[in-house]
């Protein structure tokens, strides 16, 4: 299983492999993998063909990982991997020419390994590197679907790394993508990491092929429907209040109708109260004030006070009595059924008046125009007529 | 390239330009006229309203409702915008009460921008306009003061103007009680002119309530027995008061003519006037009072103190006689009063001496406003004793040659009914929740002198008294006729034809709780206070005493 490794730019500022890795952030796979793939295919292709150059790349490769030595030997660890100066990145190859050395090598490869077979050398080369190919493949595809885990949930697994934010990538079952500073295990299965919410996000990802064009246009759809949701959670929110600020606008209009007709109404009372109304009505039919010779004031006594106040009770609400209870020809005369509470009966006379001279207490007596002499005889116990009531 | 590539082409580089071109469309909007149409912009969608405050209402002391605000609206026109003046008259004429072809005058004038049609239009009648949606006619929210009892105490409660503010009475004098504060709204508009948002930016609070001293029973039967007076005398105007003289309340203020207080501009000047503060005149025989008062109290005489009387008087350049002729006679300073002698007042005057005199005119408080709470009082007219000539204290000491004002002689006759002390008049009784500041009342004279006076003026009700016809049975009643005549303002004389007919009293005389004063201008019938007065403050008393339920003695 072959392994391809890369290191962080802590260790090895290049502002071109920096850019390179956040390109393969947001396009899927580094540059160091897709050139890595793209010798894979290469290499296959010159293979088919017998190209004698990659021939003896592949022999090259294998001698050095046959020593130990090398940027994609099996021993290597992240520690040692980071400390060391060179390693395979996207950057070092971009910038070095890694021609020169690669030819120089595989002139000695070629001559060393001249007089081995050709052609099963080749078979069992495409026949691996096939394997390794749909191996990444897969890899890729899973890693990226925790590359996006990582970026949104900046998850305790980065963020923990015991790699201290070193780029440590691992092929086959290990390999790694580096972000930045963080590190995402691409080899961790996607359903095991995703968390139930972004799978539903990420999820279609997965079945995506692994094309970067179609999986930049689905993440593209996703940010669109994010945007939309916002743009509408926006919307919505603006138009509530807009609502809400026409609904406030309509409820004080209305108020403000309901406070002009409670005016009118009131002035339609005060109109109806008027005591120049009422007189004139009074006037109407006939009333006329009395004199004031036509009030009669009654003198009060000591005990007067406290004896208005013992027989003091409330009047016999003469409306709700039946007809039949008053067989009395002369009405508005009224007898109290009770004895010491009775009340005074009252009986208006429209010519001579009395009225009763106010006594202290309140409540004893009224202003009311009384004939005492209009009183049912034995009624109560005698008690006086007092205050008129 | 095919025809298909050039054509695609050609649209996508018209598409560019105008994209170029709406891009630089938008920068300018938005950059370069950024300011000016930001400020349109809030001209168009905001705008600020006033919300005025409900203006509080008047009521009598038992809450009888006097005035109230209800709503109401400005009626106007932008006269350009009106297509078929003719048509939108007929449409409002009925509703606004007016000719349709002074509104259609109104709307043909097109060179006007704006014009009222009709100010203060009912709120029933506005809306209906506003259900018409005229173009160039706009309804403007507004309150009209609306005066239920109509003429009841129609000058004291004065009236508002049509920006709602106090004109005269106590509309002007509690204005800023009465009117509360104006809120304030923002109103943000969308493109269509609706409102979408509406912030207010100043809260409205309403005007307190005022209560007043009055009672509406009294007041309407003051202004009746006043339309009597009226109608037998035909005088060119009258004024009666009522009030408590224990504390100043004034339970009715009334004034003849009548006005009503919902049109008050189609009254006479003189039926606007609130003569019971504005009015000023001789006050006469009335006066008399405080002569007597002044020289008792500064010991000059007693009640029984006897004078020789003349049958005329000569004080410089001026004779003084009677109302009707008569001999020489002795009288005490109780029957001077009683029989208002004049001799016997300028002579008790003349004992009292010019400038005690105009001090004790003064400790009665003329010359200066009473301090009612009530706007447009006169403070009269009292020469200082230094502008005395030889005959002042010849005409002085009987009411003449000084200017009151009825509210003056009440609030003098309330200290003497009191015991003595001296009370700023008051009709507003509490404001909002509160209760109106009760001013202190000062004492002029001792209640002993007071009680001196109160027995003396009881004689004028009495038999032989110059208002004998005034008594009411069971009562003991103590006033003063007055019967001073007017000066010419031709002649610059006094007038042998005008006179100001007067009087004041109280009841019960012992222990005063009503006080009722009654002046009547320029009576025709007759002109003497015992004639034209008297009996309008003897029917007053006559529903005052058993209404406030005053038992006779």
């Amino acid at each position: 299983m072959r392994r391809f490794g890369t290191t962080s730019r802590a260790k090895r500022p290049a502002p071109v492999r920096s850019s390179a890795v956040n390109q393969s952030f947001r396009g899927g796979a580094t540059p160091a993998v897709r050139e890595y793939l793209g010798e894979l295919r290469g290499a296959e292709i010159r293979a088919s063909r017998g190209d004698a150059g990659v021939r003896a790349s592949r022999e090259e490769t294998e001698i050095r990982a046959s020593r130990g030595d090398g940027r994609r030997g099996s021993a290597r660890t992240a520690g040692t991997r980071a400390k060391r100066p060179i390693a395979r990145t996207a950057g070092s190859r971009a910038k070095r020419p890694v021609t020169r050395p690669a030819a120089t090598t595989r002139d000695r490869s070629a001559a060393t390994t001249r007089d081995r077979s050709a052609a099963t050398t080749r078979d069992r080369s495409a026949a691996t590197r096939r394997e390794s190919l749909r191996a990444l493949d897969q890899n890729i595809a899973r890693g990226r679907a925790a590359t996006v885990r990582s970026s949104a949930n900046r998850s305790p697994s980065l963020g923990g790394s015991p790699y201290g934010g070193r780029a440590v990538a691992s092929a086959g079952g290990a390999a790694a993508l580096t972000v930045g500073k963080a590190m995402v295990d691409v080899a961790r299965p996607a359903a095991a990491v995703a968390k139930p919410v972004l799978r539903v996000v990420t999820g279609g990802l997965d079945r995506l092929p692994a094309g970067q064009g179609a999986q930049a246009a689905a993440r593209g759809r996703i940010l669109i429907v994010v945007a939309g949701l916002l743009a509408a959670g926006l919307i919505y929110i603006n138009v509530g209040k807009l609502e809400a600020g026409d609904g406030y606008g309509r409820y004080a209009q209305r108020s403000l109708e309901l406070q002009r007709e409670n005016t009118i109404i009131r002035s339609k009372v005060a109109q109806l109260e008027s005591s120049e109304r009422i007189a004139r009505l009074a006037k109407k039919l006939g009333m006329v004030m009395p004199q004031p010779e036509q009030f009669k004031y009654l003198s009060t006594r000591g005990g007067d006070p406290a004896r208005a106040i013992r027989t003091y009770t409330a009047p016999t609400p003469v409306a709700e009595q039946p007809a039949a209870a008053q067989p009395q020809a002369t009405p508005p005369s009224t007898v109290p059924d009770t004895g010491a509470a009775a009340p005074v009966v009252q009986q208006p006379q429209p010519t001579a008046p009395q009225v009763q001279q106010p006594v202290s207490t309140p409540g004893a007596t009224g202003p009311g125009v009384t004939t005492p002499g209009a009183a049912t005889p034995g009624a109560g116990t005698g008690a006086p007529a007092v205050g008129g009531n | 390239m095919g025809l298909i590539e050039r054509r695609i082409g050609l649209l996508s580089a018209i598409f560019l330009c105008l994209f170029v071109l709406a891009i630089g469309r938008a920068g300018k909007l938005m950059v370069l006229d950024h300011a000016s149409l930001k400020e349109r912009a809030t001209g168009q969608q905001v705008g600020d309203q006033v919300v005025a405050a409900p203006r509080g209402a008047i009521l009598d002391r038992n809450g009888e409702q006097f005035a109230v605000s209800t709503d109401a609206a400005d009626v106007s026109a932008t006269p350009y915008l009106i297509d078929s003046p003719p048509a939108v008259a007929q449409k409002l004429a009925p509703l606004i009460g007016k000719d349709a072809d002074e509104i259609a005058a109104k709307l043909s004038d097109r060179e006007s921008g704006f014009a009222y049609l009709a100010r203060g239009v009912d709120g029933r009648s506005a809306q209906k306009i506003r259900k018409l949606e005229l173009a160039g006619i706009d309804v403007m929210p507004t309150t009209q003061r609306f005066y239920p009892s109509k003429t009841v105490a129609a000058q004291m409660l004065g009236f508002v103007g049509t920006e709602g503010k106090g004109l005269s009475g106590l509309e002007y004098a509690w204005e800023k009680q009465l009117h509360g504060t104006d809120g304030r709204r923002r109103i943000v508009k969308d493109g269509a002119g609706d409102p979408i948002q509406t912030i207010t930016t100043q809260q409205v609070q309403p005007g307190s309530d005022l209560r007043l001293t009055i009672d509406s029973q009294m007041q309407l039967q003051a202004e009746s027995v006043l339309a009597r007076v009226g109608t037998k005398f035909q005088p060119k105007g009258s004024t009666a008061i009522v009030m408590n003289p224990q504390n100043g309340e004034v339970l009715a203020l009334a004034n003849w003519p009548k006005l009503d207080a919902n049109d008050p501009t189609s009254a006479t000047p003189e039926a606007q006037q609130n003569r019971a503060l504005g009015f000023t005149y001789e006050p006469g025989s009335t006066f008399k009072a405080v002569t007597v008062a002044g020289a008792l109290q500064e010991k000059k005489v007693t009640p029984e103190t006897i004078f020789g009387l003349p049958p005329t008087l000569q004080v410089a350049d001026r004779v003084i006689k009677e109302s009707h002729d008569r001999g020489a006679i002795s009288l005490s300073v109780s029957q001077i009063l009683a029989q208002s002698s004049n001799v016997g007042s300028v002579k008790i005057g003349l004992e009292l001496g010019a400038e005690k005199f105009d001090s004790w005119v003064r400790r009665f408080g003329f010359g200066k406003p009473t301090g009612i709470d009530l706007a447009g009082e006169e403070q009269g007219l009292v020469l200082r004793h230094q502008e005395y000539s030889g005959s002042s204290m010849g005409n002085l000491p009987i009411g003449q040659g000084i200017a009151v004002t009825p509210i003056q002689m009440a609030a003098a006759y309330s200290a003497i009914a009191n015991g003595g002390v001296l009370r700023p008049p008051r009709v507003v009784k509490q404001v909002g929740d509160e209760p109106a500041e009760q001013p202190r009342g000062e004492r002029i004279i001792s209640g002993k002198t007071a009680a001196s006076l109160r027995k003396m003026l009881e004689g004028v009700v009495g038999a032989g008294g110059t208002a004998a016809e005034a008594a009411i049975p069971g009562y003991d009643l103590a006033g003063k006729t007055g019967t001073a005549q007017k000066i010419d303002p031709q002649t610059g004389e006094y007038s042998k034809s005008n006179y100001v007919a007067s009087f004041i009293g109280f009841a019960p005389a012992s222990k005063p709780k009503l006080l009722v004063a009654v002046m009547v201008d320029e009576p025709r019938n007759g002109y003497y206070g015992g004639e034209v007065a008297a009996p309008a403050f003897q029917e007053i008393l006559n529903f005052a005493l058993p209404y406030m339920r005053i038992p006779p003695n």
